[in-house]
């Protein structure tokens, strides 16, 4: 992927922007809203990781001015504070999503290939297919290998979320905040519960564990064709 | 304000008034003695001089000395048109021989003022002779008795007229005194409320308040003198405790950058760990990453409670689906508490609104449910409850477990920050939960209490304010706890 970078400082930039190329993308940086306006009204991008606090024109104004400009490419901003209603002036300003520094790599590297990816609404079927998983968005069923499996609501959600980012790594607080709708870190250990009871409703015996475990990180929906 | 009269008397400037009245009293009682003497004085010298120049006349009349002559000269004078005096004049036996007195008039020589008793009949006057005289007696020399009076009734009424002036103003005066006081107390007790009820806010927390001092142009009392330096004090102490506060952020906010760099230092220490890399070694750098990260989710906490204390989350208050907030989280830990074999049930009255931060609201219930779960055994039943408004009590949630509750003593201190009771020293946490819990309740107007769970446990209620609430549709499942 091509992604444009803005941030003013100089290690959170150089650590970003190396483990971004380590993983194959293209990084193209700024120091500033300035640049960063120049470089994203010149070139597309798939993503954008935009600091909110900039010299000059701050992260907001830089992203409210794309938008204007009709750019539509997926915004990432990063803050240092987690402040309590900064959220919700990010994703009004026209960002996607919101991350807190300091922040875990394989977070960032998470939100960012979420992003990257994100199905745009043509591609939005009335069904998602993944192996011989089929859910039916319409008709809130679900079929695996032929065979029906009840959801609670949040469960249908849960698995929806992780069937829109098929093959990807998908942490814990993504989980969260896109299913459950929860800005914290709770202290017990809902996320795992939950999947579990989800793993343990879709795979009986025989058949995979269609939700991988990546440790120390989140979860990874098995993109793999069925075997046969 | 309104002023209640058993403080107004306790206040000291009343006391102040009302001694100042007595004083005033005082001065008022001596004026009008010297009155009373001073003007009774000048008639009564007047009537004696009246008295001595009638007594001249007869003496120069009966000139002879005789008694005879005195009683001729004495009945004389009672003829006299417009004679005023009175007389009596006897004989050594004490027999009148002359004119109308009533014998009890002779009495020791010199002047002396008399008041005759009524007669029978209850008249005084029925004689012609004025109930109040002022009589000069004197031994004649050959042994009669001569008693000249004169009606002193004017003397009286001047008493009486002074003495009843005196009365009134008297009165008067202590009744203005008094009142004086009053309105001098109460301008004064507004004032001094004015100041109580400052401090009394400042001592409930909102330091910003101070004590109104009247415009420029009028102050300069010694009232507002005080108002002003209390609220130089106020200002000094709010300085000092912002000044607090913003270290323990500064230090949070500061210290996360290092901790950042360190916890980015270990992924990449981790990340780029050679093949093959001992799995020890891996776990190691994966623990330092963990504590790495509770530190960071400690300040981060802080933080965040500063900032909700700041107030800065109102400018975000909206409506919110507080039932849907409640459905949320019995959702999420429901099956969290099933695996610690804990139940978690809800009684929830759908469609009630409150106006607040819903990401805030939601951690405020999490946080309480996950307390119950995390410091509650294996069997542990908790309850989440949401009560509609009724009558003068506002939206009501309650977060109620038979778990093992905390000591009536420690309710007050869990929620500081930091703060762990000794029983759950044992389990993981930074003591922060509950004192994000009083920050979103103090932001929202929540009234939060502890009380113990019957028969053992706890219950904690969260009362809503009245005003931003509402009932959005129908309920159900209005039964009481």
């Amino acid at each position: 992927m091509k992604i444009l970078l803005i941030e003013d400082e100089e290690e959170t930039a150089r650590y970003v922007a190396d483990g971004l190329t380590r993983q194959g993308h293209v990084v193209d940086q700024a120091a500033n809203g300035r640049d960063g306006l120049f470089l994203a009204a010149g070139e597309p991008y798939d993503v954008m990781i935009v600091d909110r606090l900039l010299p000059g024109l701050d992260g907001l104004g830089v992203v409210k001015t794309i938008r204007g400009a009709g750019v539509k490419t997926p915004v990432l901003f990063l803050t240092a504070v987690d402040g309590v209603d900064d959220r919700v002036e990010g994703l009004e300003a026209g960002g996607d999503d919101y991350l807190v520094k300091p922040f875990a790599f394989t977070e960032l590297a998470a939100r960012v290939n979420a992003l990257g990816r994100r199905p745009t609404l043509a591609q939005n079927g009335a069904v998602l297919r993944i192996g011989d998983l089929e859910m039916d968005l319409s008709r809130r069923t679900v079929v695996r290998g032929g065979r029906s499996v009840e959801l609670q609501p949040r469960e249908f959600r849960l698995l929806e979320y992780l069937m829109r980012h098929p093959g990807q790594l998908v942490t814990r607080t993504m989980l969260l905040e896109h299913v459950w709708d929860f800005h914290f870190d709770p202290r017990t250990t809902v996320v795992e519960t939950h999947i579990s009871r989800l793993r343990g409703k879709l795979g009986s015996d025989g058949e995979q564990t269609l939700i991988e475990t990546v440790r120390g990180a989140g979860y990874r929906l098995r993109d793999a064709r069925p075997l046969a | 304000m309104r002023v209640h009269w058993p403080d107004l008397v306790r206040t000291t400037s009343f006391r102040l008034a009302l001694l100042y009245a007595g004083l005033f009293a005082v001065s008022a009682l001596t004026l009008f003695a010297v009155i009373y003497w001073a003007a009774t004085a000048t008639l009564v010298d007047q009537i004696d001089a009246g008295l001595e120049a009638e007594r001249a006349a007869l003496e120069a009349q009966s000139s002879v000395g005789g008694t005879a002559e005195m009683q001729d000269a004495v009945t004389e004078h009672m003829r006299r048109p417009g004679n005023r005096f009175h007389y009596r004049l006897q004989d050594t036996s004490g027999r009148l021989l002359a004119g109308d007195l009533p014998p009890e008039a002779a009495r020791h020589p010199g002047y002396h003022d008399m008041e005759r008793p009524p007669d029978r009949a209850g008249r005084a006057d029925a004689d012609n002779i004025p109930r109040q005289i002022r009589a000069f007696a004197e031994a004649l020399p050959d042994g009669a008795f001569l008693v000249i009076a004169e009606d002193a009734h004017a003397l009286d009424e001047l008493r009486e007229l002074i003495a009843r002036a005196f009365a009134w103003g008297a009165g008067a005066t202590l009744l203005l005194a008094a009142l004086g006081g009053g309105v001098m107390s109460a301008g004064v007790l507004r004032r001094v409320e004015a100041i109580n009820r400052a401090s009394e806010r400042v001592m409930a927390g909102d330091l910003t308040r101070r004590i109104p001092v009247r415009a420029q142009s009028r102050a300069g009392d010694e009232f507002d003198r005080l108002a002003v330096n209390l609220n130089r004090m106020l200002d000094r102490i709010e300085g000092l405790v912002e000044g607090l506060r913003q270290v323990s952020t500064d230090i949070a906010h500061d210290l996360r950058t290092p901790l950042g760099r360190l916890r980015r230092t270990l992924e990449t220490a981790r990340d780029g760990a050679p093949e093959g890399a001992d799995p020890d070694y891996l776990a190691q750098i994966d623990r330092a990453l963990g504590e790495a990260d509770a530190l960071l989710t400690t300040f981060g906490a802080l933080l965040r409670i500063a900032q909700i204390e700041a107030g800065a989350a109102r400018r975000g208050f909206g409506p919110i689906d507080l039932s849907a907030v409640l459905e949320a989280v019995l959702e999420v830990y429901g099956p969290a508490a099933e695996e610690k074999g804990q139940t978690l049930a809800g009684r929830l009255t759908p469609g009630i609104a409150v106006i607040g931060d819903r990401a805030l609201l939601t951690q405020m219930v999490a946080n309480l449910v996950e307390n119950a779960i995390r410091h509650g055994p294996a069997g542990t039943r908790i309850e989440l409850v949401l009560m509609p408004p009724s009558g003068n009590r506002g939206v009501e949630v309650t977060v109620s477990d038979d778990g093992p509750g905390i000591p009536e003593g420690e309710r007050g201190n869990v929620f500081r920050r930091f703060y762990r009771l000794d029983s759950s020293r044992g389990t993981p946490g930074n003591g922060l939960g509950l004192a994000l819990v009083a920050a979103i309740t103090e932001l929202h107007g929540i009234t939060i209490r502890l009380t113990d769970n019957t028969p053992h446990g706890l219950s904690v209620r969260l009362a809503f304010a009245i005003r931003p609430t509402e009932v959005v549709e129908g309920s159900f499942g209005r039964d009481r706890i």
